[in-house]
């Protein structure tokens, strides 16, 4: 793979999720360098020169056994960075939202969407798809029934969640993991702090309903990362 | 072959990020490392080794990346934390022979780190830094410098024109993080104590941002400031929990009924007794 590494791969989600599958379990897809194919490397002949390797000239040497073999996670680069969201659609509990803008409230506390059948997306947050977390928020329900994020808790690690954003781009995330938290011990530092790459955070109430102070008690928030991120994709 | 020379900075680094300590458990939500997980990256700033094989070894992976190139910073990806292995080999040498850098280290969990090599390719070092991905002072970003660069004396990096940024770095050390107000610097890198200006270049950097920048070049390859993202996070963060229900479909009944009635009468009881003793004022006063 001389020049694989200089060469960027386009930047378009769908070709670096291929991309990803094909340094993963793609390891074993370069069938005749891996792993597998023998502990020792090449047939013995005349010494080879390239042994001792070379700073200069791309050379790869032969797999050591039980090595996966790949190109070095790339940065992903996100497409078209910074246009903002403008929908989100996920297949698995059938949302389909268009997505309001929130910010902060005068008390310091994040708005809300003021429909509870809409999520909203945190502008004081990067935009999906651009490093860092964003931010994703809707009702669990109305006073009166279900709202936009009324089955989020249904979501399981692996399953899907679409953003399209203004410019027409639509990016695909993959839930890592869910996790409920009393809003009591909110871990702010955990959902809004930095992160190494493009990465989505969904979030609604759980837990117990609070009838005197009108508040569920919890918050569940779902963890997700760009499809296109090796480093999710690692996980294994 | 010479052997291989170790040069573990995890200490110094451990030092750097100590002054800038924030008493913060990482930041790693799980989204990336997850439970006895750390994150690792890699980057490769020797200029006259142009390719080479990196190998790392941590307790769950086995992993060799092929003609790593000259600047490359790869991805974080998430390791088993524990002892782990960092060689590197000239592009193409037998995986059984000497490397030319081994360093051996410990990943904490939930911790990320950047193992890089550096320095002339007859003189090749490792690095184990530590990262630190922790929130910024609000509307902040942190930044860090790493002089990977040869061949040049003790330096200061400043802002053009500015206030002094790091004083006497050398090579191969890393600073800690330093908090700056977002926004475009040109920054100089200058013989140590108000010397030459050696090298220019911009720093750009947004609210919220983790920002490494390494001093690289010699041996052909030209000087300059090489800045590289390490984390984002938000420009701002909320106070507390996210206020996303109403309760509508809240069961009226949930678990026992019992410390349901007295959540319930409660602010009944509450606005009653006000009312009262409101009413025993007014009595009073009449």
């Amino acid at each position: 793979m001389p020049g694989g590494n200089r060469t960027r791969r386009p930047a378009l989600a769908l070709l670096a999720a291929a991309a990803l599958v094909f340094a993963l379990g793609g390891c074993a897809g370069r069938s005749s360098k891996t792993a597998g194919s023998g502990a020792q490397p090449l047939a013995p002949g005349p010494a080879r020169p390239a042994a001792a390797g070379n700073f200069d000239v791309p050379a790869t040497p032969p797999t050591p056994p039980g090595f996966e073999v790949g190109d070095l996670p790339g940065q992903v680069a996100p497409p078209g960075a910074g246009s903002p969201p403008v929908r989100l659609v996920i297949p698995a509990i059938e949302v389909a939202t268009r997505l309001v803008r929130l910010g902060l409230e005068a008390d310091g506390g994040m708005a809300v969407p003021a429909d509870y059948g809409r999520a909203g997306w945190f502008v004081e947050g990067p935009a999906p798809g651009q490093v860092g977390p964003a931010v994703i928020a809707g009702h669990v329900d109305s006073r009166t029934g279900p709202a936009v994020f009324h089955r989020l808790r249904e979501l399981r690690p692996g399953q899907a969640v679409l953003v399209e954003r203004a410019d027409g781009t639509r990016l695909r995330f993959v839930v890592e993991q869910a996790r409920s938290y009393p809003k009591a011990s909110f871990p702010t530092a955990d959902v809004f702090g930095p992160v190494p790459s493009a990465a989505l955070r969904l979030i609604t109430c759980a837990g117990d309903f609070d009838r005197a102070r009108g508040s569920y008690r919890d918050n569940l928030v779902v963890f997700a990362g760009l499809a296109a991120s090796v480093g999710a994709g690692n996980r294994g | 072959m010479r052997r291989p020379r170790i040069a573990v900075l995890a200490a110094a680094a451990v030092v750097a990020a100590a002054v800038v300590a924030v008493p913060a458990v990482p930041a790693v939500a799980g989204a990336q490392a997850g439970p006895g997980r750390a994150m690792v990256r890699v980057a490769h700033f020797s200029p006259d080794a142009s390719y080479v094989d990196v190998y790392m070894v941590s307790l769950n992976r086995r992993q060799l990346f092929p003609n790593v190139f000259y600047k490359s910073v790869s991805a974080y990806w998430a390791v088993a934390a524990g002892p782990f292995t960092y060689e590197v080999r000239a592009a193409g040498a037998a995986p059984e022979s000497e490397p030319v850098i081994q360093v051996k280290g410990n990943l904490t969990a939930g911790r990320s780190y950047t193992v890089a090599a550096v320095g002339r390719r007859d003189q090749l070092q490792g690095l184990l830094l530590r990262d630190d991905l922790a929130p910024t002072a609000p509307g902040k970003a942190k930044v860090r410098f790493l002089d990977a660069a040869l061949d040049l004396p003790a330096v200061d990096i400043a802002v053009a024109g500015g206030p002094v940024l790091e004083s006497r770095l050398a090579y191969p050390e890393p600073t800690g993080y330093r908090q700056l107000d977002s926004g475009r610097y040109r920054v100089e890198v200058r013989r140590a104590g108000a010397g030459a200006v050696l090298v220019k270049g911009t720093v750009a950097v947004r609210p919220g941002t983790v920002t490494s920048v390494a001093l690289l070049g010699g041996a052909g390859e030209p000087r300059e400031l090489y800045a590289f993202s390490d984390a984002a996070g938000s420009r701002a963060a909320p106070a507390g929990g996210i206020r996303t229900g109403a309760g509508g479909t809240a069961p009226s009944s949930r678990g026992p009924t019992a410390p349901v009635l007295p959540v319930l009468l409660s602010p009944i009881l509450v606005v009653a007794a006000g009312v009262a003793v409101g009413a025993a004022r007014r009595r009073a006063r009449a």
